[in-house]
């Protein structure tokens, strides 16, 4: 899927729309970890989510503290907006 | 360990002040039904299960929770931002406003500050695991939905 | 304390049975059980994102009241 022509706000309702996907797909596993279908999915939508996710931090900074992501100069972690400040 | 992902697990977008709403949304905020009360329950309950997978389920669950609780105070925020003092005081929210101004504090819809007493992690996987299910029937949920219309709940303009 | 803990019932088991779980495994009074959810696919995902839940068999659209 072709995301380079995307806006910021599709890009991030996308990686929401994947999260909550793979959050979901996560706790069914935990209580079926036999079930290769449901396995299967969610690994498809981990690997979606990581490609996305390295699109959306090289425009707006880095998604994750404490080592999952990098920052270019100057630390890009503190920049604003901040989530609940998105309107 | 927890890290943190620097976007809402859901769109918050509340263009519009609706402080009536906001006192009503504290419930699920700080109250015995709330988010951090889930969260927390989860997160205690979860060093004593039996298996691996109730583990990593607690685990999941709790972490989501926190997930849910910044929503909830995104909400809060975006509906008492800009709110003046007058307005605060005009929906029943003088009180808070003294003590907290618009500042976000994990308190139920009455102003009772949350507390460890609403959750009890007790150490036998199956009472845990009960007392969860009954947290989870949402009543509160179910309530507000009555007073608000449930349409009210999905992000505006979304 | 694992003896008292209700057993996981693996669909494995069930994959070639006609029964449901309550034939199989008779249920006991004073017990709360959770029904195992089987795994039948997943919503678009614009439209899970919008009602709450990725499975159809867990959707359940809150009634409006009249």
């Amino acid at each position: 899927m072709e995301y380079g022509n995307q806006s910021c706000e599709n890009l991030l309702l996308k990686l929401q729309e994947l999260t909550f996907a793979a959050v979901d797909l996560n706790l069914y596993l935990d209580n079926h970890p036999e079930n290769k279908n449901a396995l299967a999915d969610f690994n498809a939508i981990t690997r979606e989510l990581n490609k996305l996710k390295k699109l959306y931090e090289a425009e707006n900074g880095p998604l994750t503290n404490f080592g999952c992501s990098e920052s270019k100069y100057p630390w890009e972690w503190v920049n604003d907006p901040w989530p609940w400040e998105i309107i | 360990m927890w890290v943190y992902e620097k976007k809402l697990e859901h769109p918050v977008k509340i263009k519009s002040k609706d402080l009536q709403m906001a006192k009503f949304l504290m419930a699920q905020y700080g109250g015995p039904d709330g988010e951090l009360g889930a969260s927390i329950r989860y997160l205690s309950q979860r060093y004593t299960m039996p298996t691996g997978k109730t583990k990593g389920l607690l685990t999941d669950i709790g972490t989501e929770e926190l997930a849910h609780v910044e929503m909830i105070a995104a909400m809060i925020y975006q509906l008492t931002k800009d709110a003046s003092p007058e307005e605060m005081k005009a929906a029943g929210l003088g009180a808070h406003f003294t003590e907290h101004d618009n500042a976000i504090y994990p308190a139920d819809a009455n102003g009772i500050p949350w507390t460890g007493a609403y959750i009890q992690s007790i150490g036998d996987p199956i009472t845990d695991l009960t007392e969860d299910m009954a947290a989870e029937v949402a009543t509160v949920y179910e309530q507000q939905c009555d007073e608000y219309g449930s349409t009210r709940y999905i992000p505006p303009n979304y | 304390m694992e003896q008292d803990f209700i057993p996981y019932f693996n669909p494995a088991i069930m994959r070639n049975q006609k029964h449901s779980p309550a034939m199989v495994m008779p249920l006991m009074l004073a017990r709360a059980y959770v029904l195992n959810q089987p795994y039948t696919g997943l919503f678009p995902l614009e439209k899970a994102l919008m009602v709450g839940t990725i499975f159809p068999n867990m959707y359940d659209a809150f009634p409006e009241r009249m």
